[in-house]
């Protein structure tokens, strides 16, 4: 092998290593000290809040006249947890240590572990880092994605509420290499050596991720399809191209400063724009399209738009934030699109009862994911037995909605169904590494839908073309070295039932129903060595394959 | 969003909209959204557009090919540069010397020097060119290939929509849907990626009964909504097996064809990819993309613009050849396109950066004009000025050139559809430039 070659090769592994170390070996606790601290669960006592918000729905249901669902089991709550907080399934592992708790605590129990784990800031410092930057690789040196997606789930981490968060990334100042925060600004940075901001377009973002309102439309004319209305004293009034660039003038003088090491500054620009049908520029001054007696009439302000938007009284805030984190944790928002909630008409009264408790406690993102894992709403089946499932049904979460897993949460599943014990910060390096590279290449191959993950989509033929034949499922359930957990399965069983059970559990997350164990108990009976193994691995094979491991339900 | 240009008045229909008909639009939607084409087009009171070409190949020149060194050459003069130019089989017109191929097939050609856009970055400008749209933050528009498709019904057993060897930014669906994304595959001389024949598998038949056991046990309280619209597995999964037994498969297999046939096409990815197209049209696949990357020249531009050229003028010319030669041109159309073209202006490292201001397009086929120039860009071009289409005559902009490629397709770009954001939208914005036409 030539030189540059192993250099070149070292040098791939040396990145990857260290791309891996920084994604897996941030901080947290390890697995032992989670499961040790969820003792502490008992002491996080938010069940009245969430009878409370349990009521909510139900009278929700009742004044829609539908039928609630049963209550679906322990685990398949648990595996919705897991792939809302972590974006993956459960393990093996995990559903033992489970089984060790009374039943009525395994909820809490689990939502406190993963709450506990790196994993859970992972996948959704990465998920709120769509909404904040996209995944656009954006202005060369300017932009640091990785930078701020890390930033974010330290934050994340260190338990800072979200409107402290928000705060942040609206007032941000300096350079991004040492305030990865300001990168919610970079990224808005025109191409091709501009130095300004652009402030339409952090206008227009602010908006959907911060207020859940897609405003961009107001930017070239005024709302002609009577869909924009903001609160007034005197009722309300149609959105105008002047709301939309009144806002963007907050952020009129973000720039990068000519001294480099400066990085971004505010430098008290005018904001001037030529509306629709006018001759002439005309200097716009910032403003905001409601609550302006919320603004603070002091200050810079990027820190004005900020106390605004923060502010526990602006009702915008909270219902976006909270919108956005049910659809992360449930796959479906509680009003679509997840961006765009309207001001001048009443909301699913869940989601403004829990804007509400979110505001009050002071945007608290743990407290409000323990409120949505802990309500029954949560809990549901997606099964009605004999019943049609009617659509007002599912529009009031009187039926948990089917929703397709997300590429990343694919990728995860299949990669820990195919490993009995728990892929963490705690698992081997090799593993690990293995892990990042497969979910790289799988994503790749699956396409990554980038920001606009939360829409519901359809599978594509392609997709199903890679789970049926793709590499990751076939070498997951190879019966060759790297599935040995399947050998182990497959051999150490004791049992042919038992063996199907595994499967079920490491897989789907449920045991199998009796009509099921007895069809692939079929499948291994009289098997032994590889040719068990060989069976065992098609089985796995065709759990992975099948709607139920695909879809959140 | 519309851009940043204040002039810009083209956001969502805007210019073809107004309060009463969206009204009208609405009721519509609210008794039965997603309506048919042929259904949407009775309530609008719109006839059918006349039979357009049947397929459509796209060959897409990722990172900006230079307007000066392929079809709009100003040799000899400052911003010509090194180039050459050499006639062609149209009286007076010459091509860059880098196109020999082409420059004998330019009488079956009609080439647009006068493009126009305002997008310079090169994701946003892929985005403008391939749907007719500017990027919008709160909707996905679809490319022209998924336009096609959801415009036209199929029994074809493979995808109608494919991108061979794909760059970053492929063929989406947009707001039509992820079923018609185009479906990426890489160098016809490789096997189609995860599509092992259904033979190979002694197993699969085993597999797909026990699947089926497995979708018939989850299906229990879920009938109806499963078999609707909130799962499409089982229906993606028993197209996808379909696929896998298909002989239409086959189109993908180059090396069935002649080696002279091949050798035509050049040795190159893009030219295996152009011949496969040809194969495909053949099946009856509805859109096909073939991307040629690497003209992203900010330096050396002269040098890697020929090279590149040269795969090209190989690719393009046999493939309008063997459309001719199978007697698929008058029912194909054939676009040559990149983002954007490369400034008239020579930088100091020898490179041309990104121009939306005058670059060049290339089509052919179906009932566009044979051996046509539109437009054409002038020598005194004023870089640094505010207006910087001025040296350019007869400019043609994107949205006008998405119609016109509808419009050679047979396709209605005035047909408004219901979007998931609650607003109805054209299928382009533009209107088609019917120079661009035979009468």
């Amino acid at each position: 092998m030539k030189t540059s070659l192993r250099a070149m090769l070292t040098l791939t592994c040396v990145i990857g290593v260290i791309a891996a170390g920084a994604i897996w070996f941030r901080g947290g606790l390890s697995r032992t000290q989670r499961w040790n601290r969820v003792t502490e669960v008992r002491q996080v006592d938010i069940a009245p809040s969430a009878r409370e918000l349990d009521r909510v729905f139900e009278e929700w249901a009742a004044s829609q006249d539908v039928a609630v669902a049963q209550p679906t089991d322990w685990l398949n709550t648990c595996r919705r947890i897991s792939l809302g907080l972590i974006g993956t399934s459960m393990s093996l592992e995990e559903i033992r240590q489970l089984e060790k708790f009374p039943e009525s605590e395994r909820v809490a129990i689990y939502t406190e572990y993963l709450l506990a784990d790196s994993r859970w800031a992972d996948n959704f410092s990465e998920r709120l880092a769509r909404a904040f930057v996209g995944t656009d690789q954006g202005p060369f040196l300017l932009f640091r994605r990785r930078k701020f997606r890390e930033w974010l789930a330290e934050q994340l981490e260190k338990d800072v509420h979200f409107d402290v968060i928000a705060t942040t990334l609206l007032e941000a100042e300096g350079l991004t290499t040492d305030k990865p925060e300001v990168n919610f600004v970079t990224a808005q940075i025109p191409p091709e050596g501009a130095r300004k901001a652009d402030a339409v377009r952090l206008a227009g973002r602010t908006s959907r991720v911060f207020l859940g309102l897609r405003l961009d439309c107001l930017e070239c004319h005024n709302d002609f399809v009577d869909k924009i209305y903001f609160p007034s004293e005197s009722g309300r009034i149609g959105g105008e191209q002047k709301h939309f660039h009144e806002l963007a003038a907050f952020f009129s003088g973000t720039s990068l400063a000519e001294n480099v090491f400066l990085g971004v500054r505010d430098e008290g620009t005018e904001y001037r724009y030529k509306y629709l049908g006018q001759e002439e520029e005309v200097t716009v001054s910032p403003s905001v399209p409601f609550a302006a007696d919320l603004l603070p009439r002091e200050g810079k302000l990027r820190h004005r738009l900020a106390a605004w938007i923060t502010h526990p009284k602006n009702p915008a805030f909270s219902r976006a934030i909270v919108n956005r984190v049910w659809a992360l944790v449930t796959g479906r928002p509680l009003h679509e699109p997840v961006d765009d909630i309207p001001l001048d008409q009443p909301v699913a009264p869940p989601l403004q009862w829990l804007a509400d408790d979110f505001a009050k406690h002071d945007f608290d993102l743990k407290r409000l994911l323990r409120l949505i894992t802990a309500s029954q709403a949560f809990q549901r089946s997606s099964s009605v037995g004999d019943d049609e499932i009617r659509q007002e049904q599912l529009d009031c979460w009187a039926v948990y909605p089917l929703t397709q897993l997300r590429p990343e949460q694919v990728a995860g599943s299949i990669i820990q169904s195919s490993q009995l014990k728990t892929l963490d910060r705690d698992s081997a390096w090799l593993t690990k590494l293995v892990r990042f590279g497969q979910i790289n290449d799988f994503l790749k191959a699956y396409g990554d839908r980038g920001e606009d993950e939360l829409s519901p989509e359809n599978e594509t033929i392609p997709q199903r073309l890679l789970l049926l034949n793709g590499s990751m499922i076939r070498e997951r359930t190879n019966p060759e070295p790297i599935a040995i957990p399947l050998a182990r399965i497959a051999n150490q069983a004791s049992g042919d039932p038992q063996c199907v059970e595994v499967c079920f559990l490491s897989t789907l997350n449920r045991r199998p129903t009796t009509e099921e164990q007895a069809y692939f108990v079929g499948k291994i009976e009289g098997l032994r060595g590889e040719e068990r193994v060989r069976a065992v691995s098609e089985i796995s094979w065709v759990l992975m394959n099948s709607t139920e491991f695909l879809w959140n339900h | 969003m519309c851009g940043h240009d204040h002039d810009a008045l083209g956001c969502h229909g805007y210019t073809q909209m107004n309060r009463r008909r969206w009204l009208g639009l609405s009721s519509a939607a609210i008794t039965g959204s997603w309506l048919t084409v042929a259904a949407e087009r009775m309530a609008l009171g719109q006839t059918a557009p006349k039979a357009g070409a049947q397929s459509m190949i796209i060959l897409w020149l990722q990172g900006g090919p230079s307007q000066l060194e392929t079809f709009d050459p100003h040799a000899g003069t400052l911003i010509g540069g090194d180039v050459k130019a050499i006639d062609t089989r149209i009286k007076g017109v010459q091509f860059a010397s880098s196109l020999p191929r082409l420059a004998e097939k330019a009488d079956q050609l009609t080439v647009i020097r006068s493009m126009v856009s305002k997008e310079g970055d090169h994701e946003r400008a892929t985005y403008h060119v391939k749907t007719g749209w500017r990027p919008d933050p709160t909707l996905i528009h679809p490319s022209v290939g998924a336009v096609l498709c959801h415009q036209l019904t199929d029994e074809v057993e493979i995808p109608r929509h494919i991108s061979i060897v794909p760059g970053q930014w492929g063929a989406r669906g947009g707001y039509l849907g992820s079923k018609y994304d185009a479906f990426q595959t890489g160098d016809p001389k490789f096997p189609l990626p995860n599509l092992d024949k259904a033979s190979s598998d002694p197993k699969l038949n085993s597999k797909l009964s026990d699947l089926q056991f497995m979708e018939k046990q989850f299906a229990k309280g879920r009938q109806v909504r499963l078999r609707d619209s909130l799962t499409s597995h089982q229906s993606a999964t028993e197209q996808a097996v379909r696929m896998m037994s298909s002989e239409q498969i086959r189109a993908f297999d180059v090396k069935e064809e002649n080696e002279s046939v091949l050798k035509e096409f050049g040795d190159s990815a893009f030219g295996r990819g152009c011949l496969a197209a040809v194969r495909l049209v053949e099946q009856g696949v509805r859109c096909i993309e073939i991307e040629l990357s690497g003209w992203d020249t900010h330096a050396n531009n002269h040098e890697f613009q020929y090279a590149r050229a040269a795969t090209l003028d190989e690719a393009f010319s046999a493939l309008v050849s063997e459309l001719q030669a199978r007697g698929l041109w008058d029912k194909t159309i054939v676009v040559c396109a990149g983002e954007f073209g490369r400034t008239p202006k020579i930088n100091p490292l020898g490179g041309r950066d990104h121009w939306p201001h005058g670059f060049s397009i290339a089509v052919g086929g179906g009932s566009f004009r044979r051996g046509y120039v539109h437009g054409s860009t002038g020598t005194e071009v004023a870089e640094e000025s505010s207006n910087k289409t001025g040296h350019v005559d007869k400019p043609l902009d994107v949205p006008d050139f998405h119609a016109s490629i509808l419009h050679a397709l047979g396709i209605d770009g005035s047909l408004e559809l219901q979007t998931p954001i609650g607003r109805p939208l054209t299928l382009s914005s533009g209107k088609p430039m019917l120079e661009l036409f035979d009468t």
